[in-house]
């Protein structure tokens, strides 16, 4: 039933990476599962799944942190360079920014010291004092790591990210532990790296945020990747039905005949519920209509009526039969 | 370059903020001189050696001769002024005593005087001979002139060059202290993994040589600072003797002794994975480390045990140390154990490099 999508063809000059037949095995666990994606230059691109799907280990490999399986017809390749070759890594690591899942920077120096000392590893670099306005750390630039919040931390970790200006930027559960407010402000902050003309690859277990940021969503479980496209087209192709959900006033609706709510046009499937019942449909005005048209046959009057249209939770739940969070 | 200088300032600045590091590795050692330098230094329950010449040779003389020959704080030695001053000197009295021609028809002019040799490096006995001798003198002038002070006592200052046990004790406290200050580089190196922050610089240009390089310099610089310290502390509060001609040889040592502990620190960092289990590992070699390298006295093992403490690089740092302090030697005749100290370091050194992980 899981189709996945043939990596788009590469063209170094649209493709900021490249990933074919990902694996990795940890000791006693497969993790990474046959991965295969690219991503074009300029593009946000998510990777939505649920704890322990490979998220962090794929991006991991991909930014020369974790050495994949060793299989002949495997490659990363990120900006033009092979990820594989250990000594193209450094040049890697000057171009690209990241954030890590789990990551503290030194916890005995402050602020702006970790950001000094980050920045003066690298060839070219952004100035300290603009990077902590932007993410309205100035306050915090005195004080130890360790004191900090952990969305504070989290903002540092950012900043950090871009402090090389790269042109490919990498981050694993950036708004994971931010308070709404904060989550919108880096939402706005990856959508300003967009503008200017930057490659995002993301990691998630937000559907809305995976919805609102990205231009594609690649949904990975137990490894594997198990659809990727545009939200839209994600919807339409993995949770096309829409549901309406009805409760009745009174009993009497139980004289409606199951089969004949099931048999209404554009209704595929009914389920009974304590009050009522849910239609599923691939039309939600003609189906309401049969609905009412039936109900008022019946004699039985509609107490409460709503509408569901899908999600990219719908289309995870319906390609992993999981929930997301659980 | 200016990477690793970077990293250098840095790590320096993280090691200066480690208030427990700090204090742990000056403390011990600052508590062990005072406890082996004040509370053992003076027994104050046996009567003081003092030395006696007479050259006044009057009954007057022979009769304060007795007094002090009497008297039960003391325990009075005669003989030739210039060879009692010489054992004062290799430390066999706390003080000498000189009655000046003259003493006796003195008394009676109130112009009687008596020379003191003392002990400078001593304080504690210095003061217990001046006490003790001058009452002496006090009792005998009341006894003769009636209450009016007829005696002068002249204080001859000398320097001993006895070794006492703070002597003794004062380089292997520096030998200690370089090793507290450098064995525990591994469980902040652990510390820095657990939390990601090496993965964090993996993801850098930063290489791990840079990276350990820089943490080493640090932890160097901050050996010679410490050294410093406890030699300052000797030399003012316990009148150790320090020459500035030793200062060069002490300086190299202490590097290279740092140098030696630092890679012992780095193999543990790199092979233990909790830092818990790392700090227990740190004090679990370096506490039998300490006796066995003779930081507190110079140990004598027996055949089996030899090896073992033969291969130690404290052993090592403490016998050269105290070949310089002790001895006036120079580098030259301390090589060996330079030598050991270096190829021990190096070898933990290369293997950690080898062996360097940034995340589990
Ligand atoms: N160092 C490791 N050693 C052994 N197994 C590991 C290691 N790191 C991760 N795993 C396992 O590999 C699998 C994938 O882990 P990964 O961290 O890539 O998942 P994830 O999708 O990022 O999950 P999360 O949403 O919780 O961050 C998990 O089952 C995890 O237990
Ligand atoms: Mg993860």
């Amino acid at each position: 039933m899981l189709q996945v999508q043939a990596p788009v063809e590469p063209h170094t000059q649209y493709t900021a990476i490249e990933i074919r037949n990902l694996h990795c095995t940890y000791p006693g666990k497969k993790a990474v599962d046959g991965v295969s994606f690219a991503v074009l230059k300029g593009e946000i691109f998510g990777i939505l799944g649920p704890n322990g799907a490979g998220k962090s280990t794929t991006l991991e490999i991909i930014e020369g942190l974790r050495t994949p399986d060793a299989r002949p017809d495997t490659t990363v390749s990120v900006d033009g360079l092979d990820v594989k070759d250990r000594r193209q890594r450094d040049e890697l690591h000057h171009r690209i920014g990241l954030q890590l899942q789990t990551s503290a920077l030194f916890e005995e120096l402050s602020v702006r010291e970790n950001l000094e000392m980050l920045a003066s590893l690298y060839r070219r670099s952004k100035p300290v004092e603009g990077l902590l306005k932007e993410f309205n750390l100035e306050d915090k630039a005195k004080s130890r790591i360790g004191t900090l919040s952990g969305g504070q931390q989290q903002r540092v970790a950012l900043a950090a990210a871009l402090l090389n200006d790269p042109q490919i930027v990498f981050l694993d559960e950036p708004t994971t532990a931010l308070d709404p407010q904060a989550r919108r402000n880096v939402w706005d902050s990856i959508r300003a790296l967009q503008q200017a003309g930057k490659t995002v690859i993301l990691t998630t277990h937000y559907m809305e945020e995976a919805e609102a940021l990205c231009d594609r969503v690649a949904i990975m479980d137990t490894g594997r990747i198990v659809a990727l496209g545009t939200p839209a087209q994600l919807i339409r192709q993995y949770a096309s039905e829409q549901t309406i959900t009805a409760n009745f006033a009174s009993p009497v609706y139980r004289n409606i005949p199951a089969n004949e709510l099931a048999n209404l046009p554009a209704v595929t499937r009914t389920v009974p519920t304590a009050n009522g019942y849910i239609l599923h449909t691939t039309n939600l005005a003609e189906a309401m209509n049969g609905l009412l048209h039936t109900a008022e046959q019946y004699g039985a009057a509609v107490a409460e009526i709503s509408t569901h249209s899908p999600t990219l939770e719908d289309v995870f739940i319906n390609l992993t039969g999981k929930m997301l969070r659980d | 370059m200016k990477v690793f200088l970077k990293m250098v300032r840095l790590q320096f600045k993280m090691l200066l903020r480690n208030r427990a590091l700090m204090i742990s590795s000056l403390g011990l050692a600052v508590v062990s001189m005072l406890i082996f330098g004040f509370l053992f230094s003076n027994d104050t329950n046996q009567p003081l050696a003092v030395g006696l010449t007479d050259l006044d040779k009057s009954p007057a003389s022979a009769q304060v001769t007795a007094a002090l020959e009497k008297n039960q704080a003391i325990k009075v030695t005669t003989g030739d002024q210039a060879a009692l001053v010489n054992d004062l000197k290799q430390g066999q009295y706390s003080a000498v005593v000189v009655l000046e021609p003259g003493f006796g028809s003195g008394l009676a002019t109130a112009n009687a005087h008596v020379q003191l040799y003392v002990d400078n490096t001593d304080i504690v006995g210095a003061a217990r001979s001046r006490g003790t001798i001058g009452a002496i003198f006090d009792e005998v002038s009341k006894q003769s002139a009636g209450f009016k002070d007829v005696i002068t006592v002249d204080e001859q200052q000398v320097t001993v060059r006895q070794q006492r046990q703070i002597d003794v004790l004062t380089p292997g406290m520096l030998g200690m202290t370089i090793m507290f200050a450098n064995m525990f580089v591994g469980v902040a190196l652990i510390g820095w993994r657990e939390r990601g922050t090496l993965k964090r610089l993996s993801a850098t240009p930063l290489k791990a040589w840079q990276l350990i390089g820089a943490q080493i310099v640090s932890q160097l610089a901050l050996s010679l600072v410490q050294a410093a310290l406890i030699l300052v502390i000797a030399a003012t509060v316990f009148n150790v003797q320090v020459e500035t001609g030793w200062l060069p040889a002490l300086g190299v040592l202490v590097l290279v002794g740092a140098f030696s502990i630092v890679s012992l620190g780095y193999v543990i960092g790199n092979f233990v994975e909790k830092q818990q289990a790392a700090q227990s590992t740190a004090t679990l070699i370096s506490l039998p480390m300490m006796f066995l390298g003779g930081s507190y006295f110079v140990v004598d093992p027996p055949t089996f045990l030899k090896p073992v403490v033969e291969i130690l690089p404290l052993t090592h740092l403490n016998r050269a140390l105290r070949q310089v302090m002790l001895n006036d030697a120079g580098l030259s005749s301390v090589l060996p154990d330079l030598g050991i100290m270096a190829a021990f370091g190096a070898v933990l050194l290369a293997l950690s490099l080898r062996t360097f992980k940034w995340s589990r």
